[in-house]
């Protein structure tokens, strides 16, 4: 029986380990600094300044402080319109352009969970 | 002859009617639970025209059955893909609900409407104030995803409005739908957390039939049935002495969507495959509580399986043994679960005992909470109608299963009474009378 603990727990915490906060796909619906106990807590909201030259981040002018956050394979970014009959959409990194605002999110493990840019 | 009116009638109807318009007294629920009850029940959110309520019914456990969506009429709005021309494709798939209670849902994403969904079945609302908690992060849906923003119950309703609520498939917010504002977002987490089981049962109960005493045994049997590892006391966690303290809730692959001959297959309507929790999916899905389990099938995430017996079952096949999961199993104790017939359906039995005890608990605290409020207040047969609900539950899961007649007699006595308390006068004597038959009913199955 001591066993069958060390084997369920090695493999307990391998799950634990493996678990991300996982995002419902939802939120490519919800707009910037909607985000139920995210936006405004555990997000920043600001206008995209300038992206980086490899290609994989991008910095955010949020109240006149420069925030840089590098994209992850995993990183979501969702493309928010608000023109009328236009539906969100998931968007590259080429969406990701200058002057537009955008809400990013950082989960626990520092990574860039995703990123909301209005489009317009 | 003198045909006027007796002054004692004028007086008695006098102070009738007085008694009618007096102050309807103390209110004995908490407000933000009620405010939240009427959100979920009638609040459309600027959609389709469906509420929460739709799909998780009180008359049904806050979760949905094929026999039950059968008894709707076409203009529920459960039906809103068949009502809806911007809905009549990749909302819903009207066959699959109306067959299999199966909803569809875009867990994977939107991008790929025709092709990028899974049916699903609703998941019942009870006792997640036992069932959420994780040392994984809090347990949505299914799969554990279940929930956008910081993935909580509380957050949970906004996913559903975008999900289930929109007018269009454009899904925008402030024309499609509203989102719930702050207050709302608490208000329905109140009353969530307040439905059903407030704490896990401590098994073993004593329980007074042999086959689920049995059961019970069996279930608690870490070389035989082996399910108190993962349901610990017949919830939704995990064994603390085997996953570690504070494990809660997690997730498992235990082969489900590996079963042969799904039902929703055997139609030509397309179902794919359910990768659960993340995008893409790993297989895993979170383990549901089993207290309320033998009244609120059909079972799994994909209502693959009609009956507990069925559902009980499902552990002794190759599906679930050749499943990450059921690896897991063998490897940490020796053997894969083997039950034969009759312990299969002793497992069961133990799991119908215990949720028509679940049935009878909640009846008399609604009837309990009905007798608080002033006889004749409006919300006494709202809660009434509940306990109802919850007792015919109880007879057909105690009957369901063949089990102890003696119960079943208590149990009808009760829901006769419960029903005469949906009249005012006499309401009282008949509340006490439903919760007299409730504790006999009780006394019949466990001592």
């Amino acid at each position: 029986m001591r066993n069958t603990l060390k084997i369920l727990i090695l493999l307990a915490g391998i799950a634990v380990a493996a678990s991300a906060a996982a995002h419902q796909e939802t939120e490519l619906y919800i707009p910037i600094g909607k985000s139920p106990g995210i936006s405004h807590v555990k997000s920043q909201i600001g206008r995209i300044q300038s992206l980086s030259a490899s290609g994989d981040g991008v910095t955010l002018l949020v109240q006149d402080r420069a925030v840089y956050v590098a994209f992850d394979t995993t990183t979501k970014i969702y493309l928010q319109y608000a023109a009328p009959g236009q539906r969100n959409r998931l968007g590259t990194y080429a969406d990701c352009q200058a002057d537009r605002t955008a809400e990013i999110h950082v989960g626990d493990d520092g990574k860039l969970r995703w990123i909301k840019v209005e489009m317009p | 002859m003198d045909d006027r009116i007796p002054r004692c009638c004028v007086a008695f109807f006098a102070v009738l009617l007085v008694s009618c318009q007096m102050s309807p007294g103390p209110i004995p629920e908490d407000r933000l639970v009620l405010k939240g009850e009427e959100l979920f029940f009638r609040e459309t959110f600027a959609g389709n025209g469906r509420t929460c309520g739709a799909c998780h019914r009180a008359e049904e456990n806050f979760a949905i059955s094929p026999e039950f969506i059968a008894t709707l009429p076409a203009a529920d709005g459960l039906f809103v893909a068949e009502t809806h021309p911007d809905l009549g494709q990749n909302f819903e798939n009207p066959e699959l609900m109306r067959k299999f209670a199966l909803i569809l849902e875009n867990q994977d994403g939107f991008d790929e409407l025709p092709n990028r969904f899974n049916m699903r079945g609703v998941p019942h609302t009870l006792a997640l104030r036992t069932s959420i908690a994780s040392r994984l992060g809090p347990q949505m849906g299914w799969s554990g995803d279940g929930a956008p923003g910081d993935g909580s119950l509380r957050s949970f309703a906004v996913g559903a409005v975008i999900q289930h609520f929109s007018k269009t498939l454009n899904r925008v917010a402030g024309v499609d739908f509203r989102l719930p504002t702050d207050e709302e977002l608490n208000a329905l987490e109140a009353f969530q957390l307040s439905l059903g089981r407030q704490q896990d049962l401590s098994l073993p109960l004593p329980l007074k039939g042999d086959i689920e005493r049995r059961g019970q045994e069996i279930f608690l049997d870490r070389a035989l049935g082996k399910c108190n590892a993962c349901h610990f006391n017949a919830g939704a966690n995990a064994d603390p002495a085997i996953f570690g303290p504070g494990a809660g809730n997690l997730r498992f692959n235990t082969g489900v969507e590996a079963l042969p001959d799904q039902p929703a297959d055997l139609t030509t309507e397309k179902n794919p495959a359910d990768d659960g929790f993340g995008n893409p999916g790993n297989g895993e899905f979170n383990t549901p509580p089993l207290v309320e389990s033998a009244d609120t099938g059909p079972f799994f995430h994909n209502n693959a399986i009609e009956t507990i017996e069925g559902a009980v079952a499902f552990y002794n096949g190759d599906a679930f043994t050749r499943s990450p999961a059921g690896q897991l199993l063998v490897g940490a104790t020796g053997s894969a679960i083997n039950l034969d017939a009759t312990q299969v359906v002793a497992v069961a039995a133990f799991l119908r005992v215990i949720n028509a005890l679940e049935n009878l608990r909640a009846a008399a605290a609604l009837l309990e909470t009905a007798s608080a409020y002033a006889n004749g207040h409006a919300r006494q047969r709202v809660l009434i109608d509940r306990a109802g609900f919850e007792l015919q539950d109880a007879i057909g899961v105690i009957r369901g299963g063949g089990l102890n007649p003696a119960a079943v007699g208590e149990l009808r006595a009760a829901l006769a009474a419960a029903q005469k308390a949906r009249r005012r006068f006499g309401r009282m004597r008949q509340l006490d009378a439903a919760m007299a038959a409730i504790a006999a009913a009780r006394g019949q199955l466990e001592n």
